[in-house]
């Protein structure tokens, strides 16, 4: 069984460990904890008959990449950048955050994931998409649950 | 005068003094009733009395409850032994280390002071030892006493902190956790000390040590527990560069990645067990 290492980026407080916790544990708490430096959680995923095992490390979040250790990001084989769908502030900027994040770890397939959706009302997700000139992967809830299994297997699939 | 008449006369001169002391009974008893149901009557009474029994069973209390409460506490902590544990451990945990480090220090002066009025073969022995390893003698005996230990060995991805085997003696918690957050904390030192272009070589805890060999696309850590002194990190140093050279140099043309984690743990165990 092949493992790989996946890296979540993204501004703090965008729930970058609630998605973690939701994926690997089953669980998710309102109480905000911020992550200190970085935490390490693994699981394993079957895709297309396949068994990989994903390392993923949760990185703390800072106010803009260039604050995050870049030697926390060599050897990654994925990133997911997070941001937060109820704060401007997490998206604002993005392609030169993640134009920073290819540089640095060039040749990987990075996701990007608009998070809390749970706390946006439907008649105002299509503006907010708007908003952000990229092209995003996923817009998940930590706190539901929603697409987060399908994120990491999403992950999973590029590889495989 | 009748028969009943003369009887009544006869009663009374009989039993007038039990009457009038009946009578006299009788007050007294109301007397008593009376300050029984007023409370501040019978408090007024009472009260020197507790004063006077309360500190009589002070003075008296070693003697009489001692051993009673001493028969409590027994029980009480035999049946609750881990509680009490629980709640001891960290107080004990540090006075026992404390206590143990003194002491040691005390044992290595003790040995010093002995080995200099001492002619034995095995003290001579110590005693050039520490002379040619430029260490004091009381350090070789008690090295000698607490040989070092190889608890883990973790071969790692450099970077990707992937884990690509590993030895360990008790696997007490998530190997490939473990070697992600030994990558971490090694990136981490090398970004935060970025221009002096080194690598971080050892971790030192209070009773282990972890030793870290940097090679171009792995890392090797070494958890040691035991006095480890530097002839045994040289030692040990060794025992890493054979590794290299044997086992990972002709590896890589295999490609490390694709052998197994299991062929490495044999591997690793048979190298390093024998330090």
């Amino acid at each position: 069984m092949t493992s790989k290492k996946i890296i979540l980026l993204g501004k703090y407080g965008v729930g970058k460990t609630s998605l973690i916790r939701q994926f690997v544990y089953n669980k998710f708490s309102d109480q905000y904890l911020t992550t200190i430096g970085v935490k390490i959680d693994k699981k394993v995923v079957s895709v297309n008959n396949a068994e990989v095992n994903l390392l993923i490390w949760d990185i703390a979040g800072e106010s803009d990449q260039k604050k995050v250790p870049a030697s926390y990001k060599l050897g990654s084989h994925a990133a997911v950048y997070v941001f937060d769908l109820t704060r401007p502030a997490t998206y604002e900027n993005l392609n030169m955050e993640i134009a920073m994040l290819k540089q640095q770890v060039p040749n990987i397939p990075i996701l990007l994931i608009g998070n809390k959706k749970d706390l946006v009302p439907v008649n105002q997700l299509q503006s907010i998409c708007e908003q952000i000139d990229m092209p995003i992967d996923l817009l998940t809830s930590a706190k539901t649950s929603e697409n987060v299994e399908t994120l990491f297997f999403k992950v999973a699939e590029f590889l495989i | 005068m009748s028969r009943q008449e003369a009887f009544k006369q006869l009663q009374e001169i009989i039993l007038e003094k039990e009457w009038e002391k009946l009578a006299d009974f009788q007050r007294e008893l109301n007397i008593v009733g009376d300050e029984l149901r007023d409370k501040e009557k019978l408090q007024a009474h009472l009260d020197p009395i507790l004063t006077e029994h309360t500190q009589r069973l002070q003075k008296k209390f070693p003697d009489l409850f001692a051993p009673f409460l001493a028969n409590a506490i027994k029980n009480s902590i035999h049946d609750a032994q881990d509680e009490m544990v629980d709640a001891l451990y960290p107080i004990l945990g540090k006075m026992v280390k404390k206590y143990v480090v003194r002491e040691l220090e005390a044992l290595s002066e003790r040995i010093d002071k002995q080995i200099d009025n001492t002619f034995s073969p095995e003290m001579w022995w110590n005693y050039l030892k520490a002379i040619f390893t430029g260490k004091k003698p009381g350090e070789v005996i008690i090295a000698s006493a607490n040989k070092p230990v190889i608890e883990q060995v973790f071969l790692i991805e450099q970077n990707s902190g992937i884990l690509l085997g590993n030895y360990s003696k008790n696997e007490a918690f998530d190997q490939e956790m473990i070697a992600g957050m030994l990558t971490a904390i090694k990136t981490f030192a090398k970004d935060a000390f970025a221009a002096r272009q080194e690598d971080l070589e050892l971790i030192d805890y209070e009773t282990a040590k972890i030793v870290i060999k940097n090679l171009h696309t792995f890392f090797i850590a070494v958890v040691v527990s035991g006095v480890v002194d530097k002839t045994y990190l040289s030692k040990l140093d060794d025992v890493l560069w054979d590794f290299t050279e044997k086992i990972l140099k002709s590896d890589q043309n295999r490609g490390i990645e694709s052998i197994d984690k299991e062929e490495y743990a044999v591997k690793l165990e048979s190298y390093f067990k024998k330090l």
